[in-house]
C-alpha cells in the first residue's frame, strides 16, 4: 500500500508527536535512532522491529512482548549486555525482505498483560535501551531528530498483509515462493483447486490458460460458490475476478495453448498443466522440456467398479532441467486419457483438490520452502487402498 | 503344473481395479498387469499407451510401476489399479 491509510496514520501519530522516525515495511513497523550502548560504552544508533499487521482500516494490536533489533547488542553504560531483554540470535540477519535484524528480544513487566498498541511496546525496549545510553549522554534521553513516518511501497501481490507469515515470523520463509511468473494450464477441477492455493502464495503473476466457458457442472468441481450468473463466463475471467478482491497479478488468458501460442510459455518460472487431452499435455510439455523449464503435470483417472463404487487414481509428475527422462513414460500422451464417467457431472472434487494438493506441496519443496530430503519426481494416490507411492528421485534411473 | 488360459489350481486372489482376479504365484510385470485390465488394449510393452500402475499391500508397501520396472511379487489380496491418468 503506497497511500498511507487514515488508519495508519492514527497509530502512528502518537511515534512522531514524541519526535521518533518509523517506517512500515511490509507488515513490519520499524522504529528507528535507538541510541544504544556497546559493549566498549560506545553510543550507536539501532532500530527495533515489531510485527506490524493492519488493513485500510484497522491496525491489530501487538501479538506478543516480543521484538527484534537491528545493531550492536545493548549493554548497560560499564558495557555489560543487557541480558534481562535477549532471547535469541536471527541467523541470516533477515526476517523478511527488506528488514533486517540481528538479535530477537523477550521481556515483559510483572503483570504485563499485553500492549494495547505499538507505541507502548516498542517504548517499553527504547527505555530500556535508551535509557544506558542517556547515563553516558544526556543528550539521548529524547529522540535525536524530528519525528516522521515512511510506509515502503508494497511489493506484495495481496490487497491486504499476510497475516499468517507475519504473526509467526515466517516471512523470508514464505518469500521463497514469491516467483516472477507462474502459469495454470487447465482450469478444470484440478487446475482450479490449484489457483485456490497459488492465490495465497505471494507469487507476482499467475497467468491462467483455458478456452473453456464456466458451466454448471463446474461449480460443483471448482472451490468457492458460483453464482448462477457466473455461468457462461470464460472459466479463466471467472478465476480471475474470483480472486481479485485478494490479489493482484492475476492474467486470464481466454485460450487453449496450440502450435500458435506455445511460445508464451517461455516466459514463466513454473508451470502446471492440468490439461485432460493425452496431445495438448505432449505439445505443452514437449514445449517446455525444450526450453528447460520445470512444469508439474497432473491427471486422473475415476471409474465405476461393478459394485458402483468409484475408485481411480490421481498423479502427479515433475519434470525439470535435473530429471525429465521419467516423464514420458509416466503422463500419458495419447488421446484416451481416462474413463467416461470423468465426463458425468459427478461430485469427485476432493479427488481433484486432493491432486491439486499434492501438485502444490511439491513445488514449494521445489522451491525449499518445505523440505525435502528425498526429491520425488512422480506420485501416484490410489483411492481405494489410500495408498500414496512415490518413484523418480533426482538420485535413482541413471541420467537426468 | 499350470495350463496356458486356465486359472491356476494354486491362483493368487488379487484386487485389479477392484475386481477380484486370480493370477499364478510369483511375480507380475507391467504388461502383464495391462494385459489383465484392459484385454482390449495392445501389448503394453510396444504401445504408446501410458499407464499408471500403483500396486498396494503390507508387505510390499505402496509402489508405483512403470515401463521398465521391476516386476512386482504377488501377495494375496494386494491392491492394483491399472489407470490411464489424463483427466483433469
Amino acid at each position: 500500500m503506497s497511500a498511507k491509510p487514515a488508519a495508519l496514520n492514527a497509530a502512528l501519530a502518537s511515534f512522531v508527536a514524541a519526535g521518533h522516525r518509523v517506517s512500515v515495511v511490509g507488515s513490519h513497523l520499524l522504529l528507528h535512532d535507538v541510541p544504544i550502548v556497546d559493549d566498549k560504552c560506545r553510543i550507536q544508533l539501532g532500530t527495533l522491529v515489531a510485527t506490524f499487521v493492519y488493513t485500510e482500516s484497522s491496525i491489530t494490536p501487538p501479538a506478543t512482548h516480543q521484538v527484534w533489533l537491528d545493531g550492536p547488542f545493548p549493554c548497560f553504560a560499564n558495557g555489560t549486555p543487557i541480558e534481562q531483554i535477549r532471547h535469541s540470535e536471527i541467523a541470516g540477519g533477515e526476517i523478511a525482505p527488506n528488514v533486517r535484524a540481528r538479535f530477537y528480544f523477550s521481556n515483559k513487566e510483572p503483570n504485563w498483560t499485553g500492549y494495547a498498541n505499538h507505541f507502548d511496546l516498542l517504548m517499553h525496549y527504547w527505555r530500556i535501551i535508551a535509557d544506558q545510553a542517556r547515563v553516558i549522554d544526556s543528550n539521548c534521553a529524547r529522540p535525536i531528530a524530528t519525528g516522521g513516518i515512511w510506509v515502503a511501497p508494497s511489493e506484495s501481490p495481496f490487497a491486504y498483509p499476510d497475516a499468517c507469515s507475519a504473526r509467526g515470523n515466517f516471512m523470508s520463509v514464505s518469500e521463497r515462493l514469491a516467483q516472477s511468473k507462474v502459469a495454470i494450464v487447465g482450469l478444470g477441477g484440478t487446475g482450479s483447486y490449484l489457483l485456490d492455493q497459488l492465490a495465497k502464495t505471494p507469487v507476482r503473476e499467475i497467468h491462467l490458460f483455458d478456452g473453456d466457458v464456466f458451466e454448471l457442472h463446474n461449480a460443483f468441481r471448482s472451490p468457492g460458490a458460483a453464482a448462477e450468473e457466473d455461468f457462461g463466463s470464460k472459466k479463466v475471467d471467472y478465476y480471475a475476478k474470483m480472486y481479485s478482491p485478494m490479489r493482484r497479478g492475476l492474467i486470464p488468458h481466454p485460450d487453449y495453448i496450440s502450435d500458435a501460442n506455445i511460445s508464451l510459455l517461455g516466459q514463466f518460472d513454473f508451470v502446471f498443466v492440468c490439461v485432460d487431452k493425452g496431445l495438448a499435455r505432449k505439445l505443452i510439455c514437449s514445449a517446455l522440456q525444450e526450453r528447460d523449464l520445470p512444469f508439474i503435470d497432473c491427471g486422473m483417472d475415476l471409474s465405476m467398479s461393478s459394485a458402483n463404487e468409484i475408485y481411480g487414481t490421481c498423479r502427479v509428475t515433475m519434470s525439470s532441467a535435473q530429471k525429465h527422462n521419467h516423464f514420458w513414460n509416466r503422463a500419458p500422451t495419447m488421446e484416451d486419457s481416462g474413463d467416461g464417467l470423468y465426463d458425468q457431472n459427478i461430485q469427485i472434487a476432493d479427488a481433484n483438490a486432493l491432486n491439486a494438493l499434492l501438485a502444490v506441496m511439491r513445488w514449494k519443496q521445489h522451491l525449499k520452502f518445505y523440505a525435502m530430503p528425498n526429491a520425488w519426481n512422480h506420485m501416484e494416490y490410489m483411492l481405494g487402498a489410500m495408498a500414496l507411492a512415490k518413484s523418480d528421485t533426482i538420485d535413482n534411473n541413471n541420467a537426468n | 503344473m499350470n495350463h496356458e488360459h486356465e486359472p491356476a489350481p494354486h491362483g493368487v486372489k488379487i484386487i485389479l481395479n477392484m475386481e477380484e482376479v486370480e493370477v499364478h504365484p510369483g511375480h507380475l510385470t507391467y504388461a502383464q498387469l495391462v494385459h489383465q485390465a484392459y484385454p482390449e488394449d495392445p501389448p503394453a510393452d510396444s504401445s504408446d499407451i501410458v499407464y499408471t500402475i500403483t500396486v498396494s499391500h503390507p508387505e510390499i508397501g505402496d509402489r508405483s510401476m512403470a515401463r521398465g520396472d521391476e516386476p512386482v511379487p504377488v501377495k494375496k489380496g494386494m491392491v492394483c489399479n491399472v489407470r490411464k491418468t489424463g483427466r483433469s
